[in-house]
Formats: C-alpha cells, structure tokens, sequence
C-alpha cells in the first residue's frame, strides 16, 4: 500500500511527464547512434546547454509569478557586446565592463517591471518593444559587425566562468557548476522560502495575495531584474566561451527558453512553477537538437520536432488536468 | 477603557459612481459577544465589512477600534489593529497546498527556509478543532468547498485577532457543517473574542448572535440585543424581503395544460447528476434549491450545453434533446442567465454591441451583416424597456451591477427565448435592481417562456418559483409548491441527507 501510493504520487508529478520524455529521448537516440553517449557529445551538448538554461531558470519564477520576458534573447547578445566595447575602447577592465553589462542589465529588467506593474501593460507588449529597443541598440552600437574578444585569456573572471578541466573524458566548463547552484538556489528559493511562496501567490491568485499583504509588483519587479541579469550573465558566459560578441546572437533565444519552462510543467498562466520541471525541459530541447543532427536528420528540421514537442506536451498537461478535475 | 466597544462605526457612507452603496450606516459591537449583521444581499454588508477588511475606503463616515479612531486604508492596516476578516469568497490559492494557504506571507521560517515542520504544528490544534480532517499537503482545490471555507476561518484564526468578521460563513455549508461553525464560534466566543457575522439567513443568526443590526439600503434599520427582540420585530426581519417580489402575473396562455410546450427531462445523469427526471411547462417558473456542488448548477450547465450528460434523455419544445454546444443553445432560442460576475458582458463594449451579440451569433437579422445602425435601435429599444438609465453608446462596465444585469437579460430577451435558464440572477445586486429584475423574471413566463431558476438565496425561491425542486448531492430530493414553501422547511429538505461521515472518510482515501 505503502509502496503503491509511493509509485502513485511519483506519477501524479508534473515533473513526471518531462522525465518520462527525456528518458525515451536518451533511450532512442542512443539506441540509433551510440555515439550519443559518448563523453565528447556529452560534454559538448552541456556547454550550451547551461547557458540558455541559466536563463530557463530565472524565467520559471518570472512565469510563476504571472509574467514572462522576451527581451532576453536580445540581453543575451547585447550584454557581451556592451562589455566587449567598453574593454575594447580601452575605457575598463574587462571585469569591471563585465559589472557594467550585468548592471545595464538590472536597469533594463526594473523598466520591464515597472511598465509592467506602475502602467499595467501586459508583459508581452513591455517585453516585446524592449526587445527591439535592446537588439537595435546592440546593432547600432557595433554598427552590425562582431567585437574582438581575444584579449580575455588568463583574466580571473574567464577562469571563473567558463574555465575548462577535464573530469576523466569528460570536459567541464565552470559554467556548469553555476548553472547546478542556480538551479538549487532558485529551486530553494521556489519552494522552499517565503519569497517562493510569494512567487506562486502572485501568479496564482494576485488580488488575494495584495490582500495578504504580498507586495506583488515589487516581487515581479525583482524577478524581472533577475531574468534580465541572467540572460546577461549567460550572454557573456556565451562569449567568453566561443571568443565571439556577435550583435545578432541570441535571436529567438526566448521563445526556445519559454519553451523549455513550459515543456517542464510550469503554467503559463502563472501560479504554479517547478524548478526540476524547468531542467527536464532544458535538457529535452537541448538534447533534441544534439540527437537529430547525430541520427542524419538535417539540423534545419529541428525546429519541426521542438514544435511537435511543445504541442504534444501542451495537449497532455491539458488532458492530465482535465481528468483531474473530472475526479472530484 | 475596558468597557467601551471593540469597534464603533458611525456615519458610514460609500458610494461606486452615482450608486450609493451605504450611507449613514453605524454599528456597535461590544466586547467578547457575537455581533450579527442581517439583510438581504445587496444591502450593503459586505460593503461595510469590505470597509473594515481595508479593501474599500469609505467616503464618509468614522471608525473607531478598541476606543480610538483607526483609519483603516490598507488590509494590513485592519490586520496590524487586529481585525481578522473571513470574506464571502475568501482570497484562497487552488494550486497550492493547504499548509502554505494558511500561511501565505506569514510563514514562519527556519534558517532562512520555511519550516514546514512548524507550520504543522502550528495549524494541527486549530484544524482538529474546527473539525478538519484533512491532509495539508494536498492543494486546496481538492478540498471540498466546506473544506475550503473552513480553511480561510482557519487562516484567520492563525493570527489571533481580536475582531474576527465573517460575511456569508454557511453558504457553503450544510446543515450539520453549520453547526460545527457554530460550535467552533461559540468556543471563540467563551475565550473572549468578538465577531461580527453577517448573514442572510435569519435562522442562523438567531441562533448564533448576542446583538443584531438589520440593513436595509446602506442604512442600519434596526439595533437590538437578541433577548430584546421581541416576536414581531423577528417576524418583521423576516417580511422584510417579502416586499421585493412582484405578485404573480396570472396570465397563461389559454391552451390546455397538457398542450403547452414543455421541456421534459428523464433520468440525466453525468457529473455529480444521477437519475433527474421532472417535466417544466411553458409560463412556470421552477425553481431549483442546493448547495453548491448540489447539481442545481451542473444541471442548468447541461442544459445549455455546457456539459454533456452522460445518461438520460431531454426533450425541449423545439422537440430536440439537448443542446451540444452554447451556440447551439442560443440558436434554439434556449438562454441562461449568470449572476456570476462578468459573465456574458463585454465590460469594454457599448451597450448596443453587447445587446446585439446574441443576436448576430444565434440568427441574422434580416441582412448578412451586422448593422451598427439597427443594433442601435434595438439597444435603444430594450434600454427604455428595461429602464437601464444611460445611452446605448455608452461602455457597459460604467453601469452599476444591476443595470449590467439588466443588459444581460436584455440582449437574451433580443432573441425572444423559449427556455430562460437563470443561475442566481440577482446575485450582488441593489435591491431596486433586483426588485426589477424579479418582474422580468415573472414577465417571462407570464409571456410564455419556460423558465428554470436557481439559487442559494430561498427567499429567492419562494418568492418567484411556482414549485421548487430541491437538489442534494446529485438527486432530486424532493419537490415544494412555491405557495406554501415556508423558507425553514425548504432549508431543511436542502440541508438533508447531511453528508454522512463515511463519505468524507472515502474521500480522504481517494486523496491519499
């Protein structure tokens, strides 16, 4: 009996759903190519993967609490860009451009979320007009070419970043060890904390929550600021991994990302978030791309499977719910 | 100042734009007693009780607390003064678990994280007390909506206020649930605690309150200690609401009873519905009494096509069964009628386009497109009919909640309806409103529709249906004649069959 509801509740998860996928998506890419697991795919596909899904995380409390962001895939390009330009001119370090780009960032994540609850404009339109503002400032400023970044060998903060040491075959990336305390951190924070619980009040149920006293627009100011920070912290990470500040990296980076939090079981309605979910779907997109281009099948179809995943997903979390509602 | 009441509200007045909601209300609640607030819905009780919750601010009028004037702006101004305040739709969290519900933004933490531990112990004496058994780390939306209602005087109990208001507590619940409430407010009451309970249903604040206000139309009426309250003056708290309701306009049409369209409905079943059988004629109109979650609701749902039934049979005059879909409804000139707010209104839209929506849905009017022009006339139309006071251009959502109701019933009425399905259609409305929209109501019928009438408030009931059919738990559990349907009988036979405690023990395994 014991042992049964155990099996029981594991099921009724949400987190359920994504882990089932991601185990038949290992199971048969490895079984067509066993390439798949091999330790230079897998490190590979974990160097990338980390950094969009830093900003996954940050945008799974963003979505909890009601309100989503598009303007990180620009961030994500613009940050590295900003911090490049100024280290570049000779004006900073490249420390202190790299605080600068983080600290733009912030200022752009508090406008987001001060539209978002002073004017009350929905998030998408906020989102989507600071997107463009972002992109085209990075445009603008590179006038459309890349910057240099060769000079960040042997600064302290590449090292901490992005440095590189192999685990027996495997190698490793610092980014790696930042994203698993990010995830922690903000699965700690999600579920376990007060701030958590004012997350998901927020998402779920705003008005009951002011009632409560929860400060709902600053705690969506704040998460606001977070995601745009991330998608920063992840842009540059990007950079000094590949040596490469391109104005245009990142473009629909944040329909992927949104993606991977939904595909994980997070609503985007608001209200309900999951963490463990949100790294499920990380890894189910990241590693989807990775397996069809290792089976033969052409990179450019990829976007076919993330759509058919997405609704798939979609279709059962609605037919999960609906037979929920249906039992009591 | 030991002696001078809790609270003390003189001169109390809001206004929503040109609706005067309360004026000149006042009310004394002394200390450690059981305060009751009667009068009909729409009198101005929540209002008031808004007002001491920090939800609305009062536009004349003071308040004082525990002997000192309390400005109350903000719900953590009324908390922080010690004003506990369990509303009629308690701001609750569906998705997430009981525990954390109880304990939105008060949590208590441990090393920084939140201690569930904690919160467990904290919250086991409580809920024993009031009777709950139940697993606090399931969602809230599991719980039964007893359960629920439980659960937000539990959470504000959890903050040991010294004015512990409720609005509406039993509505939700059954007889024998009732009572457990009583039980629970009557044991507050023995450690000192004062409450102010407001209430529709005379019979339960008879049996709980020390001291009573009437309302009437924003104004308190009349203020007296229970044992003060002599024979007529009950009697007159109780004929209060009979002054609302139209006498019947007796004017069938003249074929024979038999030869009137009806609507026939045999053993539906699906949902919570099992076995609903019973026979509605044209120019009656029958009412429908229960709980909520009683099937009174889900079967009004079925017949508009909203859900679909598993089992049975209906038959509508139009000699078809039931409608698969709402539009399918409105096309065959079945229409229903919500007192849930914002159903079926475009806030945003003009009067004239909400009026016309049905009808450019459920059939053309004489031209293919919709035409700006007649939708205006007919708005203009219907809005003289309906004495909705304000131009068909105007937005519906600047009305008061009446005349949006009134649009409501107006824009169904556009398409000259067979079978008038209303879900508590006065629900929140001021009593000029109501008073108007009962005579539609009667109208109706009078004119030859079919009409099926539910809701939670029995004076409702006895007042317009001609026979009622009281729901419990799915069945029809039995039928009262409108005419001699004296409202603690009905309450009764809604109340009956109370829940045995097996079933929530069942209910409990299923969850776990």
């Amino acid at each position: 009996m014991e042992n049964h509801s155990l099996i029981q509740r594991l099921i009724a998860r949400p987190e359920f759903g994504p882990f089932v996928l991601l185990v038949v998506e290992i199971a048969v890419f490895w079984s067509i190519n066993p390439d798949f697991l091999s330790p230079q795919n897998i490190s590979n596909t974990l160097a990338f993967t980390v950094e969009l899904g830093l900003i996954a995380l940050a945008m799974t409390l963003l979505m909890t609490s009601g309100e989503f962001d598009l303007s990180v895939g620009s961030l994500f390009g613009f940050s590295p860009v900003l911090m490049w330009t100024l280290f570049n001119s000779g004006l900073t370090s490249l420390e202190v451009g790299f605080f600068a780009a983080l600290l733009v960032a912030a200022l752009i994540g508090l406008v987001n979320g001060w539209f978002v609850t002073q004017l009350k404009i929905p998030s998408f339109l906020v989102t989507l007009g600071m997107l463009l503002v972002v992109r085209g400032t990075a445009l603008f400023v590179t006038d459309g070419f890349p910057q240099r970044t060769w000079s960040a060998e042997g600064s302290w903060l590449a090292e901490a970043l992005v440095g590189d040491f192999f685990i027996g075959p495997f190698r490793i990336y610092m980014s790696l060890f930042w994203f698993i305390a990010a995830a922690i951190a903000l699965g700690y924070v999600l579920t376990q904390s007060r701030t958590g619980n004012w997350i998901q009040a927020a998402g779920g149920n705003p008005n009951a929550a002011r009632a409560r006293g929860v400060n709902v627009s600053r705690v969506k100011i704040g998460l606001f600021i977070l995601s745009s920070v991330m998608a920063s912290l992840a842009g540059v990470i990007s950079s000094l991994r590949t040596s490469a500040a391109n104005p245009n990296s990142g473009t629909g980076y944040e329909l992927e990302v949104i993606a991977m939090v939904v595909i994980g079981g997070t609503a985007l309605t608001g209200g309900r978030g999951t963490i463990i979910g949100t790294v499920l779907g990380i890894l189910i997109l990241r590693v989807m791309r990775n397996g069809i281009v290792l089976i033969g099948v052409p990179g450019l179809a990829y976007n076919i499977f993330i759509g058919a995943i997405i609704l798939g997903m979609m279709a059962l979390h609605s037919w999960l719910e609906r037979r929920h509602q249906a039992g009591t | 100042m030991a002696d001078s009441p809790i609270l003390l509200v003189r001169n109390a007045a809001r206004r929503f734009g040109g609706t005067v909601v309360l004026e000149d209300m006042n009310l004394v609640i002394e200390r450690g007693s059981i305060h009751a607030l009667v009068g009909e819905s729409g009198a101005g009780k929540s209002t008031l009780i808004k007002m001491l919750a920090g939800i609305v601010a009062p536009t004349g009028g003071a308040i004082e607390f525990d002997g000192k004037p309390a400005k109350i702006d903000s719900p953590n101004a009324a908390r922080k003064l010690g004003i506990g305040v369990v509303l009629q739709q308690p701001g609750l969290f569906p998705e997430r678990p009981v525990l954390a519900n109880l304990f939105v933004n008060r949590e208590p933490l441990h090393n920084g994280l939140v201690s569930r531990r904690e919160m467990e112990a904290r919250s086991r004496a409580l809920l024993r007390q009031l009777g709950l058994a139940i697993n606090v780390h399931a969602p809230l939306g599991d719980l039964d909506p007893a359960e629920r209602q439980f659960i937000a005087l539990a959470r504000a109990l959890l903050e040991n206020p010294r004015l512990l208001i409720l609005d509406e507590p039993n509505s939700a619940l059954d007889q024998r649930q009732s009572e457990r409430l009583f039980a629970a407010l009557r044991g507050l009451k023995a450690r000192g605690m004062s409450m102010l309970y407001a209430s529709n249903r005379l019979e339960d604040t008879l049996a709980i309150a020390d001291q009573m206000t009437v309302v009437r139309n924003g104004r308190d009426v009349l203020s007296k200690a229970r044992q003060d309250l002599t024979v007529s003056e009950e009697a007159m708290i109780g004929q209060l609401r009979q002054s609302l309701f139209p006498l019947p306009l007796r004017a069938l049409p003249t074929l024979a009873a038999t030869l009137r369209p009806q609507l026939t409905i045999a053993k539906l079943g699906g949902g919570t519905l099992n076995g609903i059988s019973f026979m509605a004629r044209a120019g009656e109109i029958v009412g429908l009494a229960g709980l909520a979650g009683s099937g009174a609701q889900e079967l009004l749902a079925m017949l508009f096509g909203q859900r679909t039934a598993r089992t049975g049979k209906a038959r509508f005059p139009d000699g078809d069964g039931l409608p698969r879909t709402r539009t399918e409804a409105a096309r065959r000139n079945i229409c229903m009628i919500s007192g849930e707010r914002g159903n079926g209104l475009m806030p945003d839209k003009s009067i004239a386009f909400n009026l016309s929506v049905v009808v450019a849905g459920a059939r053309d009017w004489g031209t293919r497109w919709y035409s700006p022009k007649v939708a205006l006339d007919r708005a203009a139309r219907q809005i003289e009919a309906l004495r909705i006071r304000s131009a068909p251009e105007t937005p519906a959502a600047s009305l008061s909640a009446g005349g949006q109701q009134k649009v409501v019933i107006a824009k169904w009425l556009e398409i000259g309806p067979q079978v008038v399905l209303l879900d508590e259609p006065a629900r929140g409305i001021d009593i000029g409103s109501k008073q108007e929209i009962y005579a539609l109501i009667r109208q109706m019928a009078a004119s030859g529709c079919i009409v099926l009438l539910h809701s939670r408030e029995l004076s409702e009931l006895t007042g317009l249906s001609d026979r009622i059919l009281v729901f419990h738990r799915g069945r029809i559990a039995g039928e009262v004649a409108g005419a001699d349907a004296d409202a603690a009988a009905l309450q009764k036979l809604v109340a009956a069959g109370a829940p045995a405690a097996e079933n929530r023990q069942t209910k409990q395994e299923g969850v776990a």
